[in-house]
């Protein structure tokens, strides 16, 4: 078979990096060559990159752990991480039996994948009279390898590359001026060719968050998109922003988009405009902090990898004046009726399904409580806005954390379903007018006090996981989750459905119909990714733990204990394999 | 809803003093705050326009962003209704701010100096003067 052709394969190169070194195993990353991450699928034992492929199903074919013996799935290691403040937000890599993973304040590990031995750490030194001044911070979201680096995407502007076998730093470059933009990078970087790709955090922010080119290998940065306004050569985007308001327009790309080999396309997502809020209302065309549709805000961009120039584009929400980035979600792209397709998460809660040149397809919503618009056309058009003027507004569905968050979805090719968590809440609020603050250092532009609040006609918040055709949005299951969880989804070739639920239990259903097999508490909630692969034969599933984000933040007011009691400076990883 | 939310909702609808619960000025966490016990010291004084709905100019589109004129209640809209419901009046990501136990000193200290992990530093953004402005609003809020 060939699954386990690779893991001998793999764990004869383990044992005879063990014979040389002291440290066992760290052939691994420096043997990520371009061509294996191209190739990411067929090395189901690893997992090489945050979406786990650039098809980013967040799938594994694996199926040494499946639907007949998950309920003996038991903890085999786990690895407490220090300052876990905001608890862990990331994906751990898996590279030829080495686990790395990421936790707050740049903290990276590398791990013994079958004992949790640790064979190095890294601590990045950090400005962190700068990160005390931070809101979004200080967690990190993920890392991605290749050419024999870690490379980590900092606090406090920078990207670093960290050498995969012994820890040690091989460089950093500077890239954002956070000392007086005040963000950074929280977003996992991705390997794209011979460069390291990755997105500033702002979308409230007021700068135009750039998205950064890095060559991998020299860390010279080689080009940046602007996001907000574009590039020099982008100059009709300007013309989408009044007056000046595009210096201050937000934007970032912050969490990790992917790679079309066909299009030699990168995707990527972009942030909402600031000031989030717009207290012109209806009038915005004309009037207000931000007229017009502001481009490139709360878009797909397509970007050329080589030199960063934007290829194409969709703006999924033109004027944005929700807070419902496109930075978030993983571009999944999948095929269906011998047609190409490309699913990308909003977060105001719609699916947008675009061909691979961004055109949209379809587009369906995930969550029953929206009015932030009437509907969506397949053909990306909204209708019926819901723009809010200055003054009081109730029920404004989805809430400001969005009917679909940061944390990822599943693909399973086999049950060919779309995975996702899915948050059924809505806020109340008062619109006013708001200035950027950009003095000493930029400072958060909302411009609304709000509340979260049921949806109307509902008696709670709440939120369901769902398995639904992912072109048409055909539910096959949903399970109800009296509490949403706030992490990323698995599922894998044995049939599985991994939640890791806010309640702390991580659960396996059955992939096809929904049905729960095996649940374990982890002591606390989760707020990451989750990964499986294979160490020396056999398969194991590494899950995060830890809780703080600025989501989850709200749990203790919104749904009560044990929220309101979890430790907000705490993570674990965890690993589990059959016994 | 947890004794938490009860006693939060009976201090907002009955405008009593927040004795039965305990609130933290934490902000981003509502659990409970171990510091010193609440005994009101300073009281900062009232500046004329404390307290009223925003006068924040907004910026004129042809020119860059100024520095705005400061209110308390737009520095909310603008920031720490981030985590600070409906302009402080409710928990959220952070504590609700009205009716708080904490004392002057200690909502000054965390704006200035935030809390790790919890919440930032505001000290860089906000004189010492804008700050006391601010404690000010959160002494005047009164439900909607």
């Amino acid at each position: 078979m060939k699954r386990w052709k690779n893991q001998v394969a793999g764990g004869v190169k383990a044992v005879a990096a063990a014979a040389f070194a002291c440290v066992a195993a760290q052939a691994g990353a420096a043997d990520v060559t371009y061509d294996r991450l191209l190739n990411a699928a067929g090395e189901p034992g690893n997992w090489m990159m945050y979406h786990g492929t650039y098809k980013s199903w967040h799938y594994s074919a694996l199926d040494q752990i499946n639907t007949a013996n998950v309920g003996r799935l038991q903890e085999a290691w786990s690895h407490v991480a220090s300052r876990a403040y905001r608890g862990l937000q990331s994906f751990p890599l898996a590279i030829d039996g080495v686990v790395y993973y990421t936790s707050s304040y740049n903290q990276l590990y590398a791990l013994d994948g079958a004992t949790g031995q640790m064979l190095w750490t890294y601590k990045q030194k950090l400005n962190e009279d700068l990160v005390a001044k931070q809101t979004h911070s200080p967690y990190n979201r993920g890392i991605a390898a290749g050419y024999g680096n870690i490379y980590m995407g900092t606090l406090d502007g920078k990207l670093v590359a960290v050498d995969a076998k012994t820890g040690k730093l091989n460089w950093e470059t500077k890239l954002i001026n956070s000392e007086k933009l005040t963000v950074g990078f929280t977003g996992a970087p991705l390997v794209v060719k011979d460069k390291v790709i990755i997105g500033a955090q702002g979308g409230e922010w007021p700068y135009r968050g750039p998205i950064f080119g890095v060559d991998a290998k020299s860390g010279q940065q080689v080009w940046q998109f602007f996001t907000v306004g574009g590039n020099e050569d982008n100059g009709d985007s300007r013309n989408t922003w009044g007056g000046d308001s595009w210096k201050t327009g937000g934007g970032g790309g912050w969490m990790a988009g992917s790679y079309d080999p066909e299009t030699n396309s990168v995707w990527w997502g972009t942030g909402n405009p600031a000031p989030l809020y717009d207290w012109a209302g209806p009038d915005w065309q004309n009037n207000g902090p931000r007229p017009g549709v502001n481009l490139y805000t709360t878009s797909v961009v397509l970007l050329d990898p080589d030199t960063g120039k934007l290829k194409g584009y969709w703006q999924e929400l033109p004027h944005d004046a929700w807070d419902f980035d496109s930075a978030m979600g993983e571009f999944m792209f999948i095929d269906q009726g011998g047609k190409k397709y490309v699913v990308h998460p909003n977060k105001g809660g719609f699916v947008f399904v675009y061909d691979r040149n961004a055109n949209p397809q379809k587009v369906w919503p995930f969550v029953k409580n929206i009015n932030f618009v009437q509907t969506i056309k397949d053909d990306g058009t909204l209708v019926g806005r819901r723009d809010l003027r200055e003054g009081k507004h109730e029920n404004l569905c989805p809430a400001i954390a969005g009917g679909l968050s940061w944390n990822s979805g599943s693909y399973n090719p086999k049950t060919k379903l779309f995975y996702r968590v899915g948050y059924e809440w809505c806020i109340d609020l008062e619109v006013v007018k708001t200035t950027p603050v950009l003095e000493p250092m930029a400072q958060l532009n909302i411009g609304a006090d709000f509340k979260f609040v049921p949806a109307k006609g509902e008696e709670r918040m709440y939120g369901h996981v769902d398995g639904r055709d992912p072109i048409t949005g055909k539910v096959a299951f949903s399970i109800h989750y009296d509490v949403p969880p706030h992490a990323s989804l698995l599922t894998t070739g044995g049939n599985l459905l991994f939640v890791p639920g806010a309640d702390g239990v991580l659960r396996a259903y059955d992939a096809s119909n929904g049905k729960l097999l095996w649940g374990h508490q982890n002591g606390m909630g989760h707020n990451g990714g989750i990964i499986t692969y294979t160490a020396k034969g056999k398969q194991y599933i590494a899950v995060v733990t830890g809780w703080g984000s600025l989501v989850g933040d709200g749990y203790g007011e919104w749904f009560g204990e044990p929220y309101a009691s979890y430790p907000k400076d705490a993570g674990v990883l965890k690993v589990f394999a059959l016994p | 809803m947890t004794s938490l939310q009860a006693a939060a909702r009976s201090a907002v609808h009955h405008a009593v003093s927040a004795t039965a619960v305990c609130l933290a000025l934490a902000a981003c966490s509502a659990a409970a705050d171990d510091t010193k016990p609440a005994t009101p010291m300073t009281r900062y004084e009232t500046p004329k326009d404390a307290g009223q709905p925003a006068q924040t100019k907004t910026a004129d589109q042809s020119e860059p962003a100024k520095a705005p004129e400061f209110s308390a209640h737009g520095a909310f809209s603008n920031i720490c209704g981030f985590c600070h419901e409906d302009g402080g009046r409710r928990a959220g990501k952070g504590p609700q701010l009205m009716g708080t136990e904490k004392t002057d000193e200690q909502i000054f200290e965390r704006i200035k100096f935030g809390k790790p992990g919890r919440m930032a530093a505001f000290g860089g953004v906000f004189t010492d003067d804008q700050i006391k402005q601010i404690v000010v609003y959160i002494r005047n809020l009164k439900p909607r």
